[in-house]
C-alpha cells in the first residue's frame, strides 16, 4: 500500500483548502493545542489581544493595563515545543469493513495522516505509535516535511492483528513521554472489558491533551443488516445467531449508549470524543471538530 | 359424510405433516457475516432468540394453515344455502380468535411487553373461539351440519321428458321434443358415475332404472311422441314413488318440459309428496317458448257422422291464432273411394289420393280465434267416407294443422211412430225432420201407425219406436215391444192422458212385461194445476242434474242455462223405478218435485227412453205441460227440442257407431253380419305399419289403439265384393293448447322453493352444483387462502430478508416457481 493512497491530490487538496480558507481556524486550533505550561521558554511575542473571560489571569499584561486601563493578554508566536502522537490501534476489529471500500484502518490512515500534514505545515512534530497488546513500531515526533511520508510508510506497511490492551499500552504510553504531549488515539474502543479505558483516560489526568477518534464502519453505526445471521467477531472468533431485523433497534440503542458512556467519561477526563463512522468524510469530519474545539479554547 | 370424503379429510390433514418438514427443510443456514460490534448483538441475543422461535412458530402455524386451507378446500365442504351464515359467523369468529392468538404471541416475543395488552388479547382471543364454538354448536343442533359431499356422490335421477305431441313445435327448425332429448342427454352427462337412473316419459307405464348410463342414453334417444301423454304431475307421481324406494340418499328430479298449461293440468298432489322428503332436488327445464307461432285448428265438429245419400257435409271449426295474423287457405277435402285401396304396397299403405276438396280463405287475428263452417259442395254416394280439414301455411306446430274426421252415407234411419188418431204428432215429426217440411235430406224414414195396428206391424224393419201418448196396449204387444229392444231397437215413449183410467193408471200400464218396457210402476198421477189467481204459486218444471248423457249434448254445449222455470208441467204420471241389476234404469231428467221425468232402461241390447209427461199437447191445450210452447209464441222451447232430437239419435243408436273418437278411446262399429264380413284388415295412419286383422265379436268391431291421430280404414270383402269401412282419432283441443302455465301455478303444484327453474345447461349446472352441495365455503376458502398466503410471504421475506433475492424461502414463491430448493 502506497503513501500516496493516503495523500491522493483530492485529499491534500482538501487538507489546502482547509488551510487557506480556514487558516485562522488552524492557526487557532494549534495555538489551542499549544495552550500549554511550556510555552514560556521558546516564545516570541506576537501581540496582544483584549481579554476576555476565560482566559488565564497570569497572561494579563500588566503593562498595557496600566498604560490603558485595559486588559490585554499577551500573544505568543507558538514554537514547536509540542510533541504530537498518532496512537493507531491495530485490533483485527480495525480491518473491518461493511462496504468492501474502506477499512476503520484505512480510514483512521487517512485521518491520521491528514493531521500529520497539518501539524508538519505548522512545524509541529508529530510521531507515530501503533500498538495492540504492545507497542509494535513507534517514530519519533519530528516536525519536518519527510515525517510525514515516513509515517505513512509505517501505516501502510502495517496490518491490524493481535488483540489490543490499552492498560498495558497506555503504561508504556506514560513512561515513554517524557513531557505533556498531543495523544491522538485511533481506534474502534470494541474491547472485551470497557473499563480499560480508564488507564488512557488516566494519561489525560497525567497531564497529557488527548484526542480520541473513536471510529466504527458505518454497519457498526447504521446496521443495515436484515434476516437471520450469524456474526463472527474477527478478534475473538465469537460466533452470534441472530434476527438482524427484530435486534436492529436494540442494537442501534446499545452502539449509541456505548457512546454516550464515553462521550461521557471523556468529558469527565477533559479528553476530546470525536466519534466517526466510516461513511462520514473525514475532512469534514475533521474540520468541524477543529471549529469545535477552537471555540471551546 | 361418506367414507370416500372422510379419507380425502384425513389426508388432507395428513398433509399438515408437509409444512412442517418443508419449514425445518427450508430453514435457511443463516447468513455468515464477520462483525466486530458483537457485543452489542450479545446483549440482545436472548430476546432476539425468542422472537426468533416465537417468528418461527407462527411461520409454522401459517405454513400448517395454508396446507389446512388447500385440504379444506379440496374436501369442497358445504352447508344449505339457509345455515351458510351461521357457519360463516364460525368461520368468522374463528379466524378472529386466531388472529388474537398471533397477536398475542407476537406481543409475548417483545422484551417489554405490556401484561394488559396480553391478557386483553387472550381475553378478546377466547371469547371470539366461544362465540365460534357456540354458533357451530347451534347451527348443528339446527340440523345443518357441514357436508362435504362433493359433487361426484351417485345420485338416484329421475329424468321426466315430457313427449306429449306439444313438443313437436318446432321453433329454430329443432323441435321441443329434440331439444328436450338435447338437454337429458347433457343432464344424463353431468350425473356423477354409478348414478341410479330412471327415464321417465309422459306415458301411462311403469318407470324403471336404466341398467346403466348407455341404456339410459338409448331410451332417451329413442323417445317418441305420444299421442295419449298424460300429465307430467302423474308421471312424476309415479317417478316419485319408485325414487322413495332408492338406497342412494341424494335424489335428483329432472323435468325436461315445455311448461304448457295442458301438459301440467292435474289434480295430483306432489308438492306434498315433495315437502315429505326433502332430500329430493327438483329441477324444472324449461325447453319451450312464450313466443309461439301457431295456427291450430282447435276444434272440429261435424253436422252429422252419419248423412243420408241426399245431405251435404257440413263441418264447423274453431281456429284459432298464436302470434300470427296472416290469411291462411283452410281445405276441406274427402277421399274418393277406390275399392282397391288401401293397398300395401313396396311395404307402404297406399290410401286414395284422390280428393273432393273445397277451399276457403281465411284471416285469424292474431292470439284470437273464429269460427269457421265449410259445407261440400256434392252429395257424397253410400258409404264411409274419410275427410280432412287442413290450414296451409308453416307454423310452429304442424299437429293441429290438419284434423281428421270420417263420416258415414247411407239410407235414412227407419223408425215407427205409434200415435193414436186423437194425438198431434207434429212435434216429434218435425225433430225426425218428416211431416209437411221433410227434405230429401232427412236422416229418418218415418212410418206412422196407430197402437192397435202395432201387433200387425213387422218391427225387425225399424231400428226405433216412439209411443206418442200411448193407450192401454194388450200384454203381446208389450212383449213385441220388449222383444224388440232385446233385439237391439229403440223405443220412445212419451205417457199421456191415453194411459188414465179415470184419476189412475190403467192397469195395463202395470204389468210386468209393461213394466219392463218402461222401465217401472207407474204409480199414480202429479197434478199441480195452473192457479192464475196464485201469482207465488211454486210450479213444476224439470230441472236437469247432470248433462253427462248424449241426449243433453247441444244442451251440455251451450254455455248459458235455459229457464225451465218458464215451462211448466202440470201433471205428469210417477214412476217407480225398477231396480233389476240386468236392466239397468237411470233417471236423466227430475222435476222439481224431484220425481223422475226422463227414465233410461237398457234392456238386453237396445234401450228406452220414458218421459212421464206427454209432448204431443197442442198449444191452445195444453193441460199438462207447457214443455215445447212455454209461455207464449216464440218461446217454443228450442232446449226440448234438442233433446228429442238427440233422443232420436241416441234411440236408433246412431252415435253406437264411433266414427271419430278421441285418442286413445275405443273405436266401436256395429257389423250386422248380413251387410259386413266378420273380419277385416286394419290399415292405421302410421302407413309404414303392416295391416291388422281385426274380426267382429257380438256384431261389433271394437279397436282400441287409437292413440295416433289420422284415419283408420277397415277393408274386407263380403260376398266378392270390397267392403271399405273406418273411423278417425282425432286429438282433444286441449292436447295442443301450447298456452303456458303461469308460475304461481307451478309453485302450487310442485311446492313453492321446491323445485329450481333453469332453462339453459350453465343454470342448470349452478344449481345442480347449489342443491348438491348447499352454500360452499370455497370461495371463502381461497380467499382465506390467499390473505395466509400474502401473510406467509410476507413474514418469511421479512424473517429471511430476502427480498431482493432469487432465493425466496416463501411457500407462495415456491408455489410459483413449482419447485423447492433451499
Amino acid at each position: 500500500m502506497s503513501v500516496e493512497k493516503y495523500l491522493k491530490p483530492n485529499v491534500i487538496n482538501q487538507i489546502q483548502r482547509l488551510d487557506l480558507r480556514a487558516q485562522f481556524v488552524v492557526k487557532g486550533f494549534l495555538h489551542g493545542l499549544h495552550a500549554s505550561p511550556l510555552h514560556g521558554l521558546s516564545v516570541q511575542f506576537a501581540e496582544h489581544r483584549r481579554y476576555t473571560p476565560g482566559d488565564d489571569p497570569k497572561n494579563i499584561d500588566w503593562k498595557v493595563y496600566a498604560k490603558t486601563d485595559k486588559y490585554y493578554i499577551k500573544k505568543f508566536e507558538a514554537e514547536s515545543n509540542l510533541n504530537g502522537f498518532l496512537l493507531m490501534d491495530l485490533s483485527p476489529s480495525m480491518d473491518y469493513t461493511y462496504r468492501q471500500e474502506l477499512t476503520k484502518f484505512d480510514y483512521a490512515i487517512c485521518l491520521a495522516a491528514a493531521l500529520t500534514y497539518l501539524m508538519v505545515m505548522q512545524h509541529d512534530p508529530v510521531g507515530l505509535i501503533t500498538f495492540n497488546d504492545a507497542i509494535r513500531d513507534s517514530l519519533p515526533p519530528k516536525a519536518k516535511r519527510q515525517q510525514l511520508a515516513s509515517i505513512l510508510s509505517v501505516l501502510a506497511n502495517t496490518r491490524p492483528s493481535g488483540k489490543t490492551n490499552f492498560a498495558k499500552i497506555s503504561r508504556q504510553i506514560e513512561s515513554m513521554l517524557r513531557q505533556r504531549s498531543l495523544l491522538m488515539v485511533f481506534s474502534d474502543l470494541l474491547m472485551d472489558d470497557p473499563a480499560d479505558l480508564d488507564s488512557l483516560f488516566q494519561l489525560a489526568y497525567a497531564g497529557h491533551d488527548i484526542i480520541l477518534f473513536h471510529i466504527m464502519d458505518e454497519a457498526e453505526v447504521h446496521f443495515p443488516f436484515r434476516g437471520a445471521y450469524r456474526f463472527t467477531d474477527p478478534e475473538s472468533g465469537t460466533e452470534v445467531d441472530t434476527d438482524a431485523t427484530g435486534i436492529r433497534d436494540a442494537y442501534l440503542r446499545a452502539v449509541e449508549e456505548f457512546r454516550e458512556e464515553l462521550k461521557f467519561r471523556s468529558l469527565k477526563a477533559r479528553v476530546d470524543y470525536l466519534p466517526l463512522d466510516t461513511s462520514m468524510q473525514f475532512d469534514k469530519a475533521l474540520t468541524e471538530y477543529l471549529i469545535h474545539r477552537r471555540l471551546r479554547t | 359424510m361418506v367414507l370416500g370424503n372422510a379419507i380425502v379429510l384425513l389426508l388432507g390433514v395428513a398433509l399438515l405433516a408437509v409444512p412442517v418438514v418443508l419449514h425445518f427443510l427450508m430453514q435457511p443456514k443463516p447468513k455468515l457475516a464477520k462483525f466486530p460490534a458483537i457485543r452489542f448483538l450479545r446483549e440482545q441475543q436472548l430476546s432476539s432468540r425468542r422472537t426468533m422461535r416465537i417468528r418461527h412458530w407462527t411461520l409454522l402455524a401459517l405454513r400448517g394453515l395454508i396446507i389446512l386451507l388447500l385440504a379444506l378446500a379440496l374436501a369442497a365442504p358445504a352447508v344449505a344455502e339457509s345455515a351458510f351464515r351461521s357457519w360463516l359467523g364460525v368461520v368468522g369468529f374463528g379466524l378472529l380468535g386466531l388472529l388474537g392468538l398471533i397477536l398475542l404471541a407476537t406481543t409475548r416475543a417483545r422484551v417489554h411487553a405490556s401484561q394488559v395488552l396480553m391478557r386483553s388479547l387472550l381475553a378478546i382471543a377466547m371469547l371470539c373461539f366461544s362465540i365460534a364454538g357456540f354458533l357451530a354448536y347451534r347451527a348443528m343442533q339446527s340440523g345443518s351440519s357441514v357436508s362435504l359431499a362433493t359433487t361426484a356422490e351417485p345420485v338416484t335421477a329421475l329424468l321426466v321428458v315430457d313427449n306429449s305431441p306439444r313438443m313437436t313445435y318446432i321453433r329454430e327448425n329443432v323441435s321441443h321434443l329434440a331439444r328436450a332429448q338435447e338437454m337429458a342427454r347433457w343432464i344424463l352427462s353431468q350425473l356423477p358415475a354409478d348414478s341410479q337412473i330412471a327415464v321417465q316419459d309422459l306415458g301411462n307405464n311403469a318407470p324403471f332404472y336404466s341398467v346403466d348410463l348407455a341404456a339410459a342414453q338409448k331410451r332417451i334417444d329413442t323417445l317418441e311422441v305420444d299421442f295419449l301423454a298424460g300429465t307430467v304431475p302423474e308421471a312424476l307421481r309415479r317417478g316419485l314413488e319408485l325414487l322413495g324406494n332408492a338406497a342412494l340418499e341424494r335424489k335428483e328430479v329432472y323435468i325436461v318440459t315445455d311448461l304448457t298449461q295442458t301438459g301440467w293440468s292435474s289434480g295430483i298432489d306432489v308438492a306434498t309428496k315433495l315437502k315429505q322428503d326433502p332430500n329430493i332436488a327438483v329441477f324444472v327445464i324449461d325447453v319451450g317458448t312464450d313466443r309461439t307461432i301457431n295456427l291450430a285448428i282447435s276444434d272440429l265438429r261435424l253436422a252429422a257422422e252419419r248423412l243420408t245419400k241426399s245431405s251435404a257435409l257440413a263441418v264447423e271449426a274453431t281456429m284459432a291464432s298464436s302470434g300470427i295474423d296472416e290469411e291462411r287457405i283452410v281445405q276441406l277435402a274427402v277421399e274418393k273411394p277406390d275399392p282397391r285401396l288401401p293397398m300395401v304396397e313396396d311395404g307402404k299403405t297406399k290410401v286414395p289420393e284422390d280428393v273432393w276438396v273445397q277451399t276457403q280463405t281465411v284471416s285469424i287475428p292474431a292470439d284470437g280465434s273464429i269460427n269457421l263452417q265449410m259445407q261440400l259442395g256434392i252429395s257424397l254416394p253410400e258409404g264411409t267416407h274419410h275427410g280432412t280439414l287442413s290450414i296451409f301455411g308453416g307454423d310452429g306446430l304442424e299437429l293441429d294443422n290438419t284434423r281428421h274426421f270420417t263420416v258415414e252415407v247411407g239410407e235414412a234411419w227407419p223408425v215407427l211412430v205409434v200415435a193414436p188418431s186423437q194425438v198431434d204428432p207434429r212435434v216429434l215429426l218435425g225433430v225426425l225432420g218428416s211431416g209437411a217440411d221433410a227434405t230429401d235430406a232427412a236422416p229418418y224414414a218415418v212410418t206412422e201407425i196407430e197402437p192397435q195396428r202395432l201387433l200387425d206391424q213387422d218391427l225387425r224393419e225399424f231400428q226405433a219406436i216412439f209411443l206418442l201418448d200411448p193407450p192401454p196396449l194388450e200384454e203381446l204387444a208389450w212383449k213385441s215391444l220388449r222383444d224388440f229392444v232385446d233385439q237391439g231397437g229403440g223405443i220412445g215413449i212419451f205417457l199421456g192422458n191415453n194411459a188414465r183410467r179415470g184419476s189412475n193408471i190403467d192397469p195395463s200400464f202395470r204389468q210386468p212385461v209393461a213394466r219392463d218396457v218402461i222401465g217401472g210402476d207407474i204409480s199414480l198421477l202429479f197434478e199441480r194445476p195452473l192457479d192464475l189467481d196464485d201469482p207465488e204459486q211454486k210450479l213444476w218444471y224439470v230441472s236437469p242434474q247432470s248433462l253427462a248423457h248424449p241426449v243433453f249434448e247441444t244442451l251440455r254445449r251451450t254455455e248459458s242455462s235455459f229457464p225451465w222455470q218458464q215451462y211448466p208441467v202440470f201433471r205428469h204420471w210417477g214412476l217407480v223405478l225398477e231396480e233389476a241389476p240386468q236392466h239397468p234404469t237411470q233417471v236423466l231428467l227430475e222435476y222439481t218435485n224431484r220425481e223422475p221425468a226422463l227414465v233410461e232402461r237398457s234392456l238386453g241390447r237396445g234401450r228406452i227412453l220414458t218421459l212421464t209427461t206427454p209432448i204431443t199437447e197442442s198449444r191452445a191445450n195444453q193441460t199438462w205441460n207447457r214443455l215445447i210452447y212455454g209461455p207464449g209464441v216464440g218461446y217454443e222451447s228450442w232446449a226440448m227440442f234438442t233433446i228429442l232430437h238427440h233422443a232420436a239419435a241416441y234411440l236408433v243408436q246412431a252415435g253406437r257407431d264411433t266414427l271419430n273418437v278421441t285418442a286413445g278411446q275405443v273405436a266401436t262399429l256395429k257389423n250386422d253380419p248380413r251387410k259386413f264380413p266378420e273380419s277385416y284388415m286394419l290399415f292405421t295412419p302410421l302407413l309404414t305399419r303392416s295391416p291388422t286383422k281385426v274380426t267382429a265379436n257380438d256384431d261389433r268391431i271394437r279397436y282400441r289403439f287409437t292413440d295416433v291421430p289420422g284415419h283408420y280404414r277397415l277393408k274386407g270383402t263380403k260376398d266378392e265384393r270390397a267392403i271399405l269401412r273406418g273411423f278417425s282419432s282425432v286429438l282433444p283441443p286441449s292436447v295442443t293448447d301450447l298456452t303456458r302455465i303461469e308460475r304461481s301455478r307451478l309453485d302450487q303444484i310442485l311446492g313453492e322453493g321446491r323445485y329450481q327453474l333453469a332453462a339453459h345447461k350453465l343454470e342448470i349446472a349452478r344449481q345442480q352444483g347449489t342443491t348438491r352441495t348447499g352454500q360452499e365455503f370455497y370461495p371463502l376458502i381461497i380467499l382465506m387462502l390467499c390473505v395466509v398466503f400474502a401473510m406467509e410471504y410476507l413474514m418469511s421475506n421479512r424473517f429471511y430478508n430476502r427480498p431482493t433475492s432469487s432465493k425466496s424461502h416463501s411457500l407462495l414463491e415456491l408455489f410459483r416457481l413449482g419447485r423447492l430448493y433451499r
